[in-house]
């Protein structure tokens, strides 16, 4: 048999060989549904999913007296990064400011005077902060007054806290279901694909969130098999 | 034909794409929870930063609408009022419209703008996260330019948080320092301060009434700290309570009657007592000091101060009178407990003096029994009272004057400049 050689013969033919295809591909997506579908109804995975754990480290300091009245908790300081370039040895530092007036120069007006006064009465009364206080073993990333928990996922929770911000007047009592995060993270800390898993409803609520990993960036390189870590991010 | 054949192509590709994306999505989701899982509380509070750009009508603040607006926002504790002078001559000169791509520059998330003329208030609020088109848009009016400006605070505050403000609603107390010592009530923002006593002796101790008309104040104008009650707005005192010895501390119940402390009896107690007087009941019935009475916001029960413990704590009652439960321990003096108005969270705030003999301002959580602490660092501060909303909270200072704190946010502004005493915020304003 001559195959048709004219263009008008070959577009007849694919146009008879179509509707074949068209079933093929149909069963094939057929097939591929149902293996999905069968694969989806397995029994459950090997790895059971784990269950939220409160990880808490306990802030570094002096412990508290138990009957005394509490203290605002000041957040963790951050280190200074070391000082790569002395100022004096800056030749583009600006000038060194002023030094500010003595209550006790004659040369001061009556009102600078009185205003000094003022600020030291003031400075007087306010009270100089305290030390930190909390454990003799704990950490400056603490914020709890207790440790519990898995010891990376301690530092993680206290890491990514340093960033946890609900902007103000967002009732969060009426948030039923909070948001859940995933993110993955490298062989140095790195955090990456930072992406929520469950929202709560509330965008707001989801960003802050989301933005505490994100800001928070990079973590302390994890131990052997923890290659990434699911947050809930309750008020 | 050929175009029914290409959809039916085009619906397998897609199938299979679509089976595909669901099984990834699947193999994605199975990974995450497959992650370890940890749990995020305790979040800090960021206050929103807001844009407040001059008011159109107020050149060179004329009207006081600008600077009342300003100081209402600031005082919620929920905004961090942006700067002025840092925004372009653009956003200065834009009227009520608004650009968000602009207002993002300047690092806004919100942008309240108003215009003022003749006695009328015109407000707008933008999210700059969602477009131009504006929030809120609504014009106000009332005989004193501040109240219109209050009932626009109050929109902007509810347009954020579901709830709206507490401005128009006042604030009594007992003038201290150099000068007369009557009562005297000033705005939420401290503004209008008006004295409404005219008793030429001291006066302490003043407590609104629940509907906000009237006053009970303690004087000592018959040389006996009677209990007096005065008209909110002023005018001739009613004394109350005259019996001999203490006849102080009265708190309104939301139910009507005041409870009080009476001490013809011999020793300081609690009692009950109607608007003219007439004792009801005794509350309390031990050897030890009884006072400063706040009742729960259904009236069912009374926290008061007590030093039957050997040293003065915070103690809560049924409000008949009854067994008494002491619910502070931590500290060795705390006393001027007041009841949140919010029924759902129930709290005590009271003064505590802490181990280094610093007075400050707690609050107790009173189904935990959890204390937190509102002031700290910045002198002595005392006599703290809740707004109608239970959102914020007012107390004296040794700084001088009257302080408003969101207790949620830490945010502190100083509303009213002078020495006064025992602040009682009054109810919300009408609406």
């Amino acid at each position: 048999m001559v195959e048709p050689t004219s263009r008008h013969g070959m577009r007849r033919a694919s146009g008879r060989g179509l509707p074949g295809l068209v079933i093929t591909i149909a069963l094939h997506g057929g097939i591929l549904a149902a293996v999905a579908v069968a694969g989806s109804k397995e029994e459950p995975p090997l790895i059971v999913s784990h269950d939220f754990v409160v990880a808490e480290m306990v802030k570094l300091g002096k412990p508290r007296e138990k009957f005394w009245l509490p203290r605002i908790q000041q957040p963790a300081r951050a280190e200074a990064p070391p000082q790569t370039l002395k100022v004096a040895e800056d030749p583009n530092a600006a000038a060194a400011p002023k030094e500010a007036p003595r209550p006790d120069d004659p040369k001061i007006s009556k009102d600078l005077k009185r205003a000094l006064d003022r600020a030291r009465k003031l400075e007087a009364l306010a009270t100089p902060d305290e030390p930190d206080e909390g454990s003799a073993t704990g950490s400056k990333l603490g914020t709890s007054n207790r440790e519990i928990g898995d010891q990376y996922q301690a530092q993680v929770v206290g890491m990514l806290h340093q960033n946890y911000n609900f902007p103000a007047g967002i009732n969060v009592d009426q948030i039923n279901n909070p948001p859940e995060i995933a993110f993955h993270i490298g062989g140095d800390g790195t955090i990456a694909d930072v992406h929520l898993t469950k929202p709560s409803g509330n965008s707001f609520v989801d960003d802050a969130c989301v933005d505490a990993a994100k800001l928070t960036a990079k973590l302390p390189p994890p131990p052997a098999g923890v290659r990434g870590m699911r947050v809930q991010c309750e008020k | 034909m050929r175009k029914v054949t290409r959809r039916l192509l085009l619906l397998g590709a897609a199938a299979l794409l679509s089976i595909s994306s669901t099984s990834s999505r699947a193999r994605a989701q199975s990974a995450d929870d497959d992650l370890p899982a940890v749990r995020l509380s305790g979040a800090g509070v960021e206050l929103m930063k807001l844009g407040l750009p001059r008011v159109e009508g107020d050149q060179g603040g004329s009207t006081g609408a600008g600077e009342t607006l300003t100081k209402d926002l600031d005082m919620t504790g929920l905004f961090q009022v942006l700067d002025p002078s840092s925004f372009p001559a653009q956003l200065q000169g834009e009227g009520l419209g608004f650009s968000s791509a602009l207002w993002t520059q300047v690092g806004a998330q919100a942008v309240v703008k108003m215009r003022v003329s003749g006695g009328q208030v015109e407000g707008r609020v933008y999210v700059v996260a969602r477009g131009d088109t504006a929030q809120l848009s609504k014009v106000y009016s009332a005989a004193d330019v501040r109240d219109a400006v209050h009932q626009f605070a109050n929109d902007v505050v509810k347009s954020f948080t579901g709830q709206p403000g507490i401005f128009g609603s006042r604030i009594a107390l007992a003038l201290t320092g150099k000068g007369s010592h009557e009562i005297a009530v000033v705005d939420a923002d401290g503004g209008r301060m008006s004295v409404v006593t005219k008793m030429g002796s001291d006066c302490l101790l003043p407590a609104f009434s629940p509907s906000g008309g009237e006053i009970a104040f303690t004087s000592y104008l018959r040389n006996n700290p009677d209990l007096y009650i005065v008209s909110a707005g002023g005018g001739r005192a009613r004394r109350t309570s005259k019996w001999p010895g203490l006849n102080t501390g009265a708190a309104w119940a939301p139910n009507g009657g005041l409870a009080l402390t009476l001490s013809h009896e011999g020793n300081a107690e609690l009692y009950r007592i109607g608007t003219d007087g007439a004792v009801q009941a005794r509350l309390t019935s031990n050897p030890a000091i009884d006072s400063s009475p706040s009742f729960s916001p259904d009236g069912s029960q009374i926290a008061f101060v007590s030093n039957r413990g050997g040293s003065p704590q915070i103690y809560v009652m049924p409000a008949g009178g009854g067994a008494p439960k002491r619910v502070t321990f931590q500290g060795k003096y705390n006393q001027t407990p007041r009841w949140s108005p919010r029924a759902d969270k129930p709290q005590i705030a009271f003064t505590g003096r802490d181990e280094r003999g610093v007075f400050d301002v707690f609050i107790l959580d009173v189904r935990s029994g959890r204390v937190d602490r509102v002031t700290q660092g910045k002198g002595s501060n005392l006599d703290p009272t809740w707004s109608p909303d239970g959102k914020l909270l007012a107390y004296v200072s040794s700084r001088g004057g009257l302080f408003v704190q969101n207790p949620e946010t830490h945010h502190e502004v100083q509303v009213w400049r002078g020495s006064a005493s025992s602040p009682s915020w009054g109810p919300a304003p009408k609406r």
